[in-house]
């Protein structure tokens, strides 16, 4: 099967199975790929873990102190994710988790031209609370995790009105979480003096023909649960919209413009 | 075992008209890294692939930042 390179290529399970036979969901799979001067690199080849089923998202508003644009010392809120999750999965794996998290909230317009017609525009926030989440079941004790935090973000107005987080689980193996581990640690700048270097992570991509060339990368599977949690007024602190009192803030008068922001509403927001 | 061949088209990086593209003046250094990302997953529905393959520009290792354009490609 050919994958065009950078394409996001999806395909019905049951279309997949009659391509290739419903045990593949037993199978094993990995990656080649070959350039056009001859080199060839494969990657190894690793199953797909079924994800533990039933975890459920947690948030909690905080408030701390802390520095605002002119040095004063103010009160800030802070929403964190957190989830409870089981471990094990329906063979009875113990499998280790990388969650992925996105927001969409809706922004409504309100503006002081009273000739305008005011919109509902619909805002994606791609990693909300930070870009890596990973848990390494071999680093744990037990077969779940209660209040396990994910992240945090500020609270402010995108929680004014209807805000809904999606959690993507993804069930990895030990490898894959030591390797976005070492992912998360690079790109934190955190660790021991012991731990790698930034930048040089591990690889289990390498070359099997052609002129030899230095190769990075990685290359893992997952099989995926998605989790959606519409938040309450209570969870994040009573947020107000910027533009309750016709307000001359950014978006009020053209939501449009904000970054990440649609008229369409996502697929799921009636759900 | 099932394999998945993900062949490489040359594209061209196009650094116009991106604001968040430093255009840096580099030696003419050529033979960086190959970075290869693959990952497979399945949902409920669907099985996702995506393979990403790219070349880091070899001045110590130092990469284009480009990657929140959306409007070009970047190899």
């Amino acid at each position: 099967m050919m994958i065009p390179n950078g394409e996001d290529v999806r395909i019905k399970i049951a279309e997949f199975e009659d391509r290739f036979g419903s045990d593949v969901k037993e199978g094993s799979f990995n990656i080649l790929v070959e350039l056009p001067d001859g080199q060839i690199f494969e990657s190894v080849s690793q199953k797909i873990l079924p994800v533990p089923v039933g975890a459920t998202i947690r948030l909690k508003y905080i408030q701390r102190k802390v520095l605002n644009t002119i040095k004063n010392i103010v009160d800030q809120g802070f929403v964190k994710v957190a989830v409870d999750a089981p471990l094990i999965n329906e063979n009875a794996e113990l499998v280790s988790l990388k969650w992925d998290i996105t927001g969409d909230f809706e922004f409504r317009e309100n503006c002081d031209d009273l000739n305008y017609n005011p919109h509902i525009c619909y805002i994606h926030e791609s990693n909300p609370v930070g870009p890596v989440n990973i848990i390494n079941a071999k680093k744990i004790n037990g077969d779940h995790v209660v209040a396990y935090e994910l992240g945090e973000t500020l609270a402010n107005y995108k929680f004014s009105s209807r805000y809904y987080f999606t959690v993507v689980q993804k069930a990895i193996s030990d490898d894959a979480a030591n390797y976005w581990e070492e992912v998360g640690s690079s790109l934190a700048r955190d660790g021991t003096i012991y731990d790698l270097p930034a930048g040089l992570i591990r690889s289990n991509i390498s070359q099997t023909a052609g002129d030899v060339r230095q190769v990075i990368g990685y290359f893992y599977t997952a099989s995926i649960d998605t989790l959606r949690h519409r938040v309450t007024k209570e969870e994040t602190g009573f947020q107000r919209s910027p533009c309750t009192f016709f307000s001359q803030a950014e978006g009020c008068c053209g939501c449009f413009s904000l970054a990440g922001s649609s008229y369409d509403k996502p697929d799921f927001w009636n759900e | 075992m099932i394999g998945f061949r993900c062949l490489l088209i040359p594209l061209i990086t196009s650094v116009g008209g991106c604001i968040d593209t430093l255009e840096l003046d580099l030696p003419g250094d050529k033979g960086g890294r190959l970075v290869i990302g693959g990952v497979i997953e399945r949902s409920p529905d669907v099985y996702r692939f995506l393979i990403s393959v790219l070349e880091t520009q070899a001045v110590n290792e130092t990469l284009l930042k480009n990657t929140n354009c959306r409007d070009h490609n970047h190899l």
